[in-house]
């Protein structure tokens, strides 16, 4: 059941971010949507919402250092975070790894190209 | 007094605007309809592993079949090279060399978005060389070095997210055999 | 601008094929002096025709331009009397295609990666799928091909990428 709560998806490929979407809301999530690091962080701020899909690659701020700010904060680590990545090795685990000089705190990470079927099964068990 | 807004005059929220990286863009008009030289032209393209990152074709259309693309401007001398085989003579070719895409996000399916941006450009006198929607935006090309003037005008019709500003693309993927 | 390398995928990776069917278009062939007419005709048809599924638009001369406008076929009475009152000019110039579908791809990357539109165009014709027209941006490819076409088209590019599943 998705109780109508707001998921945050959050990409530099905007036809993606609108398929997410539209499956999204075909769930009866709500959802805000952001195209870089910097503007999903004001939308954090602003919407709070319940789970937030990162895209790792982006423009002015990546996923994996938006992650690790939310997760070191007092105010947002308990907001879910799904990574979308392209590179499967380099998070082996979801959790404090190490992998490439990235560190994520991430609850959980799906790998391009996306299965939305998959997605949707993700942030369901997550929230 | 009262003042009611109406929607001719509203800004339309808008996520986003991006700008491309120079291009050059080709159009291609086939003189007769059988001809195939166009799907030929886009398979050496990709044998030359050469990106398309823009792409318009319309047949059934005025007067002949027309397509168009963009290519990155480095790789223009490439694609004039194979445009010179003798295969592509019954093909009408045009050139534009200084090219750019601005893309406006997301465009929610709409009609009046989509109005009010060709108005912008045709207000200010930019010209628009091709357009396509995609999924979730609207993408046009114009003269490279019209690009900021562009996204400034448009920033008069639309409304974007307070943090935003038109930006470039950060990086790009380049497929490697393996 | 940073370049990502990543491994050249023997067949590829989409997010999703999708068909949709019961479509017209509208093909507006327009001198460039009558562009704001069409600015009016278009904005007025947000509250007729509702939505658009695809536009496309290119130049034709110094002179002329053309554009695709698709949209459902449902709402095609609609498309017809608001062109007619707000496009005056326009409406000789407006050829109107009934009963059209539409196929789209999209994936990871696709407007910085070669060989897509070549191998999804030459799956496409290898079936005989006529393509009436395309429309490449951003990480899509949308291909219109005629009435009864959009399954047999999916099937051809299901069989041609990869879609990823659980």
């Amino acid at each position: 059941m998705s109780n109508g709560q707001l998921i945050l998806v959050v990409d530099d490929d905007t036809d993606l971010v609108e398929m997410v979407s539209m499956k999204l809301e075909s769930e009866k999530f709500r959802v805000a949507k952001a195209y870089d690091g910097v503007e999903a962080l004001d939308k954090i701020k602003a919407e709070r919402p319940a789970l937030i899909i990162l895209d790792v690659m982006m423009p002015r701020k990546d996923g994996y250092t938006l992650c690790d700010e939310l997760k070191n904060s007092d105010d947002y680590k308990d907001i879910v975070v799904v990574l979308l990545t392209a590179v499967t090795e380099a998070i082996s685990s979801t959790n404090y790894t190490h992998v490439g000089g990235k560190t994520t705190l991430a609850d959980d990470f799906v790998t391009k190209p996306i299965d939305l079927d998959k997605l949707m099964e993700i942030v369901k068990d997550n929230l | 007094m009262k003042t009611v807004l109406s929607r001719e005059n509203c800004k339309i929220s808008i996520g986003g605007i991006k700008f491309s990286e120079k291009l050059t863009h080709v159009s291609l008009e086939k003189k007769t309809t059988d001809d195939s030289s166009i799907n030929e032209l886009l398979y050496l393209l990709a044998q030359k592993r050469i990106n398309i990152p823009f792409l318009c074709h319309s047949s059934t259309t005025y007067p002949n079949h027309r397509s168009c693309f963009c290519i990155n401007h480095e790789n223009f001398p490439h694609v004039q090279s194979l445009l010179n085989f003798t295969s592509f003579a019954n093909l009408n070719i045009e050139i534009i060399q200084s090219v750019g895409t601005i893309t406006l996000f997301p465009h929610k399916n709409s009609f009046h978005l989509l109005g009010k941006i060709i108005q912008t450009f045709t207000k200010f006198d930019f010209s628009i060389y091709s357009m396509s929607s995609s999924i979730s935006a609207i993408a046009l090309n114009t003269d490279f070095l019209s690009l900021d003037m562009v996204a400034e005008k448009l920033q008069e019709v639309t409304s974007l997210p307070k943090n935003h500003a038109p930006f470039r693309q950060e990086f790009c993927l380049k497929e490697l055999q393996q | 601008m940073e370049t990502i390398a990543v491994y050249w995928e023997s067949k590829i990776k989409v997010y999703s094929i999708t068909h949709v069917t019961d479509l017209s278009m509208a093909r507006f062939v327009f001198p460039f002096n009558a562009t704001e007419e069409l600015c009016k005709t278009l904005m007025a048809l947000e509250d007729t025709v509702q939505r658009f599924e695809l536009v496309t638009q290119d130049y034709i001369d110094s002179s002329l331009s053309q554009m695709n406008l698709f949209y459902n076929q449902s709402k095609q009475k609609e498309a017809e009397t608001t062109i007619k009152r707000w496009g005056y000019e326009l409406q000789e110039k407006v050829i109107f295609i009934p009963s059209l579908e539409l196929v789209y791809l999209h994936g990871p990357h696709f407007q910085d990666r070669f060989g897509i539109v070549d191998t999804a165009f030459s799956a496409l014709e290898n079936g005989d799928i006529e393509i009436i027209a395309a429309g490449c941006a951003g990480t899509t490819i949308y291909v219109v091909i005629p009435s009864k076409q959009a399954l047999p088209a999916t099937q051809i590019l299901r069989e041609t990428f990869i879609i990823p599943t659980t």
